[in-house]
């Protein structure tokens, strides 16, 4: 670069520069920064995607008041992730002739991705999924929870959601005689 | 954050969807831990999206009719696929027997061919019953042309009857019930006419497929739009060991049936004027999926359309083959269960409990 540059060029190049990277910086409400593919970012999120197309990236890191650096070091890392996996022939194809359910069964490496985080940090990561318009992400983890309460009783459910029972004893005994057959693992 | 955060409803609704249809036991549970929870899944909307994400009514169970003992008369029961039974066998199926299963109801015919006695249609789950007026053999389903069953629960439906009444000559009958006229609006006749089985009926587009008896083991088409009578031939190599009529997902005529250790899968074409030939679309070899097959024969004694699943009973037992996925699966212990009728339906909190407030 020349030394007798104006102030004006100066920012012109800056602005190509940040036009031409290929990775978008991040920054959690704690202020922490993260790097991650602008592509990948674009393809996983509707609400980076709406940032990134609106020039509302700020180079120096966009601020994601909402979401903590536990949570977005796990959103970065999922993009990464993804970014470097191959589609399985399960979420390519497109004929499928008999059921055509549309959620897509957790491929391998996100159901290791899910399995690997703490009930804290996959609540944290629903609720940033959410916010940041991450479908996938919103599925695989909420997939992850919802397996958490198969084969468990209400009692055993409030437990690991943190949930008080607002029912009364006699509300629960009506339903649980008309409904005997659903508790017979408690 | 809190620990373990409370979940917003958006997020709960989003864990709710991936709870599996086919086990209930587990939004029911979900629905009893605390109000705000059973509000979220007895709500229309999450219903609505709930049925739309699985796509297809799941496979609850199946209504077969068998004797208690060898010297004893055969009488509906309930096999669950999944968990405990969750349908209450009400008391008066006693003194019939399952002729169908379609739009979530079981249709219960009278004991013996007596012409005109009473035809039940059966919701299993809540116990509601109708009483329209009947035939030999005969098919339930929605009313709905092209639905996908996913929000048409509880809704109208048609009963199809069909028999040759001895003292109309050897003529075939085929009557049509419509629940929402709560009458029979058309009949049609056919001379002469094989008798009709009880076998599981095929409803594909305007017409309901049957099949017939004796030697040549041909299809009974009424064609509703028409509300006319025709009968055709099923492929001349699919007779042996049964066979099952289905819709498929193209919008043909399917037929199952077993050739040697094969399942085998035929297609065909039904315009108003008549069939297409059958094709043979897809054969799938029972050997390697059914332990000690050698010895067994496998007949093919129901399906559950919608989800492409055949039931095929061999001496080990009662199983489902996954058409697709040739995935097999046992269901029940052998005994000579001949024909069953599965019950696919969603089953969501609030369809029995009385709701709370």
């Amino acid at each position: 670069m020349e030394v007798d540059k104006g102030k004006g060029e100066a920012e012109e190049t800056r602005k190509v520069a940040e036009a031409d990277r290929d990775t978008v910086t991040l920054k959690s409400s704690d202020g922490k920064l993260f790097e991650v593919s602008k592509e990948a970012a674009a393809r996983l999120s509707t609400v980076l995607a709406g940032m990134i197309a609106g020039g509302s990236i700020d180079d120096n890191g966009t601020d994601l008041k909402q979401i903590g650096s536990e949570a977005l070091e796990n959103v970065v890392d999922y993009c990464n992730k993804h970014a470097n996996s191959i589609p399985s022939a399960a979420l390519i194809s497109s004929s499928i002739s008999f059921n055509t359910a549309p959620f897509k069964e957790p491929e391998e490496w996100e159901r290791k991705f899910v399995d690997r985080l703490s009930h804290d940090a996959l609540f944290d990561l629903v609720e940033a999924a959410n916010f940041l318009g991450m479908e996938r992400l919103l599925d695989v983890t909420c997939h992850k929870i919802s397996e958490m309460m198969k084969g468990k009783s209400p009692d055993q459910i409030r437990e690991v959601f943190n949930i008080k029972n607002d029912y009364t004893k006699e509300e629960l005994e009506e339903i649980r005689q008309e409904l005997a057959w659903a508790f017979y693992d408690d | 954050m809190v620990s373990p955060p409370e979940l917003i409803d958006d997020a709960a609704a989003e864990i709710f969807v991936h709870l599996p249809p086919d086990e209930p036991a587990h939004l029911i549970r979900a629905s009893l831990v605390c109000r705000q929870w059973r509000r979220i899944i007895t709500d229309g909307a999450f219903l609505r999206r709930y049925r739309a994400s699985h796509g297809v009514p799941p496979l609850l169970g199946f209504v077969c009719n068998l004797a208690a003992r060898v010297d004893t008369i055969t009488s509906p029961r309930f096999f669950p696929t999944a968990g405990p039974s969750i349908v209450p066998m009400p008391a008066f199926l006693g003194s019939s027997k399952a002729l169908d299963c379609g739009h979530g109801r079981v249709l219960l015919g009278p004991f013996d061919d007596d012409t005109m006695a009473r035809l039940v249609v059966l919701d299993p789950i809540t116990g509601d019953h109708q009483i329209p007026r009947g035939y030999y053999t005969a098919a339930v389903f929605c009313a709905a042309r092209g639905c996908a069953h996913l929000n048409c629960r509880g809704g109208p439906y048609r009963v199809v009857v069909a028999g040759a009444a001895s003292s109309a000559g050897g003529a075939m009958r085929a009557h049509l019930y419509s629940s929402e006229a709560a009458a029979w609006v058309a009949s049609a006749r056919l001379i002469p006419c094989p008798h009709v089985r009880r076998k599981p009926a095929a409803v594909v587009g305007d017409d309901v497929y049957f099949q017939l008896m004796f030697a040549d083991d041909m299809i009974l088409r009424y064609d509703m739009g028409r509300n006319r009578l025709s009968t055709f031939h099923p492929p001349a190599d699919a007779k042996e060991g049964g066979i099952v009529l289905l819709s498929m997902a193209d919008g043909s005529l399917g037929l199952a049936g077993v050739r040697g250790s094969r399942l085998c899968l035929w297609s065909t074409d039904a315009s108003p004027e008549g069939i297409a030939g059958w094709v043979r679309c897809k054969s799938i070899e029972l050997m390697e999926k059914i332990p000690f097959m050698p010895y067994s024969e496998a007949r093919v004694v129901g399906c559950a359309e919608g989800l492409g699943v055949v039931f095929v009973e061999t001496e080990v037992g009662l199983f489902t083959i996954d058409l697709k996925s040739g995935r097999e699966r046992k269901v029940s212990e052998p005994g000579n269960h001949f024909v069953v009728f599965p019950i696919t339906s969603f089953y969501t909190p609030g369809m029995v409990a009385a709701d709370i407030a």
